[in-house]
């Protein structure tokens, strides 16, 4: 007899415990979210200290190995050319005739020289003569380093990536996001804790139509931590994926304005 | 059984799991390890509620709640269950336990995440599979400090 009502028990406990387990699941993300925000609050202090530790231990460690100034270059084409081969690839299940049309004819590298540098701007020696216009996206050692912000004839300005004024859309894996820029690095918030990064993973700038048509790098994850605003998002920091103080020449990408019917 | 000592034991490795070993690539899942040494050390109403609850601390630290809660609910009755069939008193039994109920709960967890909209994990059965050997390996050392925290002796369990 006392077997039979311990197995009921047992019985009870478990559908108990499963049509609690089951309500958890079908409750809106919203409601069982608080429940993690809770934790996360009423424990944010050993959390952020462990990770802390964790962190500093880390960072006592070279992460990234700086390489001189041809292998910077080497390995930034590198990866701009295997993020357009994937471009290339994933398009190409979309429009057929992409191949025929890519490189669009007429596109151009303007090469310029850097005539003063600033913390967030430089200004460089062409201008609208040379085809250049507000909002064209310019390179340093294969790699985005910011975007025209200001044309004369003959000079224009670039805001630098790492400029607090400056947000770009990037690709973080296979994830949009914006990068704002953050006086010696960039940041990345809004990308929830779900979402898998890695130290060392290549930040690419999103395609823009008439500015862009294939995916560039514009730098490398250098730490992802837990947002202080919201614990269930990452907060990204991205370190400029070429040496921006030491450039002395750009190149801006004109984009051929000739219509090709895509 | 004693709660308090398992509250606070329950409390403890979700903060270690969530904070110190969350910066780390390749880590054991400390909760899959309790839930394994509850199944195999203590009666089956008690393995009941220790795997939901630590189910429920796996959800907290986790993505979505519900998925942790069910995956080890379920997998920690049913092992427990089976524990009273096959005796899992060896080392190397342990381990094969740790990393089968690692696997499970990890693929479950993940497929019921996807059911409440999580994001699709292109290598989820090589990451699960990783982490679960992982914590097969490092699980059984675990187990004394365990016992002797919750006072359970462990050598001289017997089959129930």
């Amino acid at each position: 007899m006392a077997r039979k009502r311990s197995r009921i028990s047992r019985r009870m406990l478990f559908t108990w415990f499963m049509l609690g387990a089951l309500i958890l699941l079908i409750a809106p993300q919203q409601m069982t979210n608080r429940l993690q925000l809770f934790f996360a609050h009423i424990f944010h202090w050993p959390l952020r200290m462990s990770r802390d530790i964790m962190l500093s231990a880390r960072t006592s460690q070279p992460t990234i190995k700086r390489a001189d100034r041809t292998e910077i270059q080497l390995e930034n084409r590198n990866a701009n050319l295997e993020a357009m081969l994937a471009e290339a690839i994933q398009r190409d299940k979309e429009l057929t005739n992409f191949l025929r049309e890519y490189p669009r004819p007429g596109d151009k590298f303007v090469f310029a020289n850097i005539t003063k540098i600033s913390a967030d701007e430089l200004v460089i020696n062409r201008g609208e003569n040379h085809g250049l216009k507000v909002g064209q996206f310019v390179l340093g050692d294969n790699s985005i380093i910011g975007t025209v912000c200001e044309v004369t004839a003959y000079t224009s300005k670039v805001r630098l990536i790492t400029s607090p004024r400056s947000q770009i859309a990037v690709r973080l894996g296979d994830r949009d996001a914006i990068v704002e820029g953050n006086e010696t690095a960039m940041k990345i918030q809004l990308i929830p804790k779900s979402y898998k990064v890695k130290t060392a993973q290549k930040v690419f700038c999103k395609p823009k139509t008439g500015f862009l048509y294939s995916p560039i790098i514009i730098g490398t994850v250098s730490e992802h931590r837990e947002s202080n605003k919201n614990p269930l998002l990452w907060e990204i920091t991205v370190e400029p994926a070429c040496d921006i103080e030491t450039l002395t020449s750009v190149d801006v990408i004109v984009v051929n304005s000739v219509k090709t019917g895509r | 059984m004693r709660w308090l000592r398992f509250a606070v034991l329950i409390v403890s490795v979700t903060l270690l799991q969530d904070g110190l070993l969350s910066e780390l690539d390749y880590k054991p899942d400390l909760l899959v390890i309790l839930v394994v040494f509850f199944s195999i050390y203590c009666d089956m109403n008690v393995a009941i509620i220790t795997s939901f609850t630590i189910g429920f601390a796996s959800d907290i630290i986790g993505t979505a709640m519900g998925p942790g809660v069910i995956s080890f609910g379920v997998i920690g009755t049913v092992l427990s269950f089976l524990h009273q069939l096959i005796s899992i008193r060896k080392i190397p039994y342990q381990a094969v336990a740790i990393f089968v109920t690692g696997f499970l709960t990890g693929i479950s967890i993940y497929y019921l995440n996807l059911l409440k909209g999580g994001n699709a994990e292109p290598n989820i059965y090589k990451i699960v599979f990783a982490a679960s050997l992982f914590s097969g390996i490092v699980g059984p050392l675990f187990f004394l400090p365990i016992a002797w925290w919750m006072g359970i002796k462990t050598r001289r369990f017997t089959r129930r």
